[in-house]
C-alpha cells in the first residue's frame, strides 16, 4: 500500500489532504507509527508537527533522494529561480521596492 | 500498456474534483483560497508572473501577474503560477517568462514544464475537451471556437490542446498572410505537416473526410479530419517493382534511380512498421499512412505521377500477402 508521501510524489494526493491520511491512521487498528504510515522519518514528522508547511520540503526530499536538512537549507538560501538569473535579480529589486519581497 | 499520466496532471484533476470546478473556472476566487493574488504591471521585460514564498513556513504564497498582458495570457500565467503553488516540490520564489501565449513553448526547466502541464489541464481539462468534441460532429472549427470562448484561452493554446487530446487522423495548420505559422497533429497521425514559415498549400492533404477553417482574426486555422480509407482501384498484373520502375523512368529523380527507389521503399517500410503496432492495422491504414508520409514537397514529382496511388496500394498489398 502506498503512503502519503509516495502519493504526493505520484500526484495522487494534494498536500492539503494529509489530514485524511491521519484520520485513516486514527481509525485503523494498525500498530505502525504514524510517521511510518505517512511515509516519513521520525525527524521529518517532528518538523511537520512544528509547521505543516514543511510537508512540501519533506516530499521534495523524498522525491529528490536528499536529506531533509539539505532541502530546507537550500530552500532558505534560495534566490528567485528563473531561466534568466540577471532578470531574476532585477525582479527581486523591484519586488523589494514594492514591499512584496520579505 | 497504459499511458503514463504526469503527477502534475493528476494534481490538476484533483483540484478540479476537490472544488467541483466547471468551465469557465473562476480562477481569481480559486487561487485566492491558496495564495495572495496581485495584478500589477511588472516593469521587467518578458516577466509575465512570479510566485513568491512557495511553501515557506510561516508565510502565505503570493502570486503577481503582469496586468499589462492580454487577458488570455494573464489567465494562462495565473494557472501556471497556481501550478507552482500546488505542486509540492516547487519551492521558494519562481519567476516566469513566456514568449507568447503558446503554452507549450520550449522551456528548459522541468519545473516550468510541470507548471505548464498543470495549467493546460486545469484551463482545458482533457475530459471536457472530449465531451465538447463528441458534441461537435467533427465541426472542428466550431469546437476550436468553443474552446477559445468557454475556456478563455488564446486560439493557439486551444489548437495545441485540441491536438493533444483528440483522436488520431486530425491535423491543423495555422496560416497568416499565406504563410504557415504553426501546425499540429493528433497522436498516431502519420504524415508530414507543412513546415513553419513555408507557403501555405491548402491542397496538400487531398484525402479527408472533413475540412473546415476557423478564422481567429488574421490567423486562419485549417482543420482536417483525414480519411483512413483511401479508395484505390488496382487492376492488371503489374508488380509494385514494375510500377515504381515506370514512375522512376518518367520522373528521373536527381538523386539517381536506385537511391530514389531505396528511399521510397524505406519510407513505406517505416510507415508499415509504425502501423503494425496499432489496433487498426489493416491494408487501408497502411495505404493511407504511406500516402500521407510520401506527400512531401521534395517528392512532388512522384506524388503527382498518375500511377503513384496504384504503386502504393500494390506495394502495401505485398506486405499482407
Amino acid at each position: 500500500m502506498s503512503d502519503f508521501i509516495t502519493d504526493c510524489i505520484n500526484g495522487d494526493a494534494l498536500l492539503s489532504e494529509v489530514d485524511n491520511y491521519i484520520d485513516i491512521w486514527h481509525e485503523s487498528d494498525t500498530v505502525m507509527p504514524i510517521h511510518e504510515f505517512l511515509g516519513m522519518t521520525k525527524k521529518e514528522y517532528a518538523l511537520f508537527v512544528e509547521d505543516e508547511m514543511y510537508m512540501a520540503s519533506i516530499v521534495t526530499a523524498h522525491k529528490e533522494g536528499k536529506d531533509i536538512d539539505t532541502v530546507i537549507q537550500s530552500q532558505f538560501a534560495m534566490a528567485a529561480r528563473s531561466d534568466n538569473p540577471a532578470k531574476a535579480a532585477r525582479l527581486e529589486r523591484w519586488l523589494k521596492e514594492e514591499g512584496l519581497w520579505d | 500498456m497504459g499511458l503514463v499520466v504526469h503527477p502534475e496532471i493528476k494534481l490538476a484533476l484533483r483540484i478540479i474534483k476537490k472544488h467541483s470546478l466547471k468551465i469557465p473556472i473562476d480562477f481569481d476566487t480559486l487561487v485566492s483560497e491558496y495564495a495572495n493574488l496581485i495584478y500589477k504591471h511588472i516593469p521587467i521585460e518578458g516577466v509575465d508572473g512570479v510566485s513568491l514564498n512557495l511553501k515557506v513556513p510561516g508565510k502565505r504564497p503570493t502570486i503577481v501577474i503582469d496586468s499589462n498582458l492580454p487577458k488570455t495570457r494573464q489567465l494562462f500565467t495565473l494557472a501556471h503560477e497556481f501550478g507552482h503553488v500546488i505542486i509540492p516540490w516547487h519551492l521558494g520564489t519562481i519567476v516566469d517568462e513566456f514568449h507568447s501565449e503558446y503554452y507549450n513553448y520550449i522551456v528548459y526547466s522541468e519545473l516550468e514544464q510541470e507548471a505548464n502541464r498543470f495549467a493546460a489541464e486545469l484551463l482545458m481539462p482533457g475530459e471536457w475537451i472530449l465531451s465538447e468534441f463528441n458534441k461537435c460532429n467533427f465541426n472542428l472549427s466550431l469546437l476550436h471556437e468553443n474552446v477559445v470562448k468557454l475556456a478563455c484561452v488564446s486560439d493557439q493554446a486551444a489548437a495545441i490542446r485540441l491536438v493533444e487530446k483528440l483522436p488520431p487522423h486530425i491535423i491543423y495548420i495555422a496560416e497568416k498572410n499565406g504563410k504557415v505559422i504553426h501546425s499540429g497533429k493528433t497522436a498516431l497521425t502519420h504524415l508530414s505537416l507543412q513546415e513553419e514559415g513555408s507557403r501555405f498549400d491548402n491542397e496538400c492533404y487531398p484525402y479527408f473526410d472533413t475540412y473546415i477553417v476557423f478564422n481567429a482574426g488574421s490567423t486562419h486555422y485549417h482543420w482536417w479530419k483525414l480519411s483512413t480509407k483511401i479508395e484505390i482501384n488496382v487492376d492488371g498484373a503489374e508488380t509494385w517493382r514494375e510500377i515504381l520502375d515506370k514512375i522512376v523512368q518518367t520522373i528521373q529523380p536527381p538523386m539517381g534511380n536506385d537511391t530514389f527507389k531505396k528511399s521510397i521503399n524505406g519510407i513505406i517500410a517505416h510507415a508499415n512498421g509504425k502501423c503494425k503496432g496499432e489496433e487498426d492495422y489493416s491494408i487501408d491504414s497502411v495505404v493511407s499512412a504511406c500516402i500521407y508520409r510520401l506527400r512531401r514537397s521534395d517528392l512532388k514529382d512522384l506524388v503527382s505521377h498518375p500511377d503513384f496511388e496504384k504503386f502504393v496500394k500494390v506495394r502495401v498489398l505485398d506486405f499482407f500477402k
